[in-house]
């Protein structure tokens, strides 16, 4: 188990050089379906207003602000997987002893 | 691929979301049988791994970008309830706190990133394990992983061509656009699919021995157990 969590540390290390490459290097996005939308002027507008759109934080325009938001929210998706994983299997252990 | 709200349709919303809905009702109930208190670590560095994946915008074609989906890796490797679960959790939190995909449009995310792109790879990989006896892993993972992004694709392109007259143009135009497009990414993530599988076999065979996909796939890849891999008996 302690090689599991070992890899699981750092397995969270990898995501997190992946934010740093998508904020850094590979950040541009250009969709087929925002191209094709744009070329059409289809304007997509989304009816909840996101806390933080394009993945930056309102009124902090530079590039380590975006990076530590996506940090966080790497750090913040693993911890609410965790919770709903640990959530079933809950479940999942009462219905085996029920 | 994550389809904004207003470039659908009332009609194409409302189907997207009743067949989005079966599929999570019936991962609901059948993930108690795939999930497992060991795999939960598992399932949650997974789902943060492939969510900052996605940030990652690769060049394709004509100027346009596209990222891997990840969701042959999480259907493979959590099983397709569990990866499905994992993958709404993804587009769910891009969406609201990103504005990354629409919310009327999340039934149709998920059926397109979540079913066709984390189900129906888990389906090609366990049928090609099957016919092969287990000596195609890194066949099956690729194909599962191209075929699970191209069908994605197509599946967008579909939905945004029905929704005519809200998104202008038809099915003859959206789904070539978004299949070639999503080829070429395809074509990256079953190699990035096949890589990782390969990879855990090698290096950390500890957490391969925790996939229910491989836990009931331990007969035929019996061929594999060279490269390290045991096969815990559920």
């Amino acid at each position: 188990m302690k090689n599991l969590d070992r890899s699981v540390f750092y397995g969270l290390i990898i995501a997190l050089v992946f934010v740093v490459i998508g904020t850094f290097f590979l950040y541009e996005s250009n969709e087929t379906l925002d191209v094709v939308a744009e070329h059409l002027g289809v304007v997509g507008e989304n009816i909840i207003a996101a806390p933080f759109p394009e993945y930056t934080i309102p009124g902090f325009d530079n590039v380590w602000a975006s990076l530590a938001l996506g940090m966080i929210s790497t750090i913040i998706i693993f911890a609410v997987a965790y919770g709903i994983g640990k959530l079933i299997a809950k479940i999942r252990t009462k219905s085996v002893t029920s | 691929m994550h389809i904004p709200d207003g470039f659908l349709s009332p009609e194409i919303i409302l189907v997207t979301y009743v067949i989005t809905a079966i599929f999570w009702a019936v991962s609901f109930r059948r993930v108690k049988f795939e999930l497992d208190e060991k795999m939960v670590p598992l399932m949650a560095l997974l789902t943060a791994l492939f969510f900052a994946a996605q940030m990652m915008n690769y060049p394709v074609v004509g100027g346009t970008t596209a990222h891997l989906l990840g969701g042959a890796s999480l259907g493979i490797l959590l099983g397709p309830s569990t990866g499905l679960i994992s993958m709404t959790i993804i587009l769910l939190l891009q969406c609201l706190l990103f504005g990354d995909g629409g919310i009327t449009a999340l039934g149709a995310n998920v059926l397109n990133m979540g079913v066709a792109g984390v189900i129906i790879p888990y389906i090609l990989f366990v049928f090609i394990i099957r016919a092969t006896k287990g000596k195609r892993l890194f066949l099956a993972a690729f194909v599962g992983g191209f075929l699970g992004d191209v069908l994605a694709a197509v599946l967008a392109g579909l939905e945004l061509g029905l929704s005519v007259p809200t998104f202008l143009y038809g099915i003859s135009i959206s789904v070539p656009a978004m299949a070639t497009h999503h080829s070429i990414i395809g074509i990256a993530e079953g190699l990035v699919t096949g890589a990782l599988l390969k990879l855990l076999i090698s290096s950390k065979p500890e957490m391969l021995s925790l996939s229910p996909t491989f836990k009931s796939l331990s007969l035929e890849l019996k061929t594999v157990k060279e490269g390290g891999l045991t096969i815990e008996k559920s």
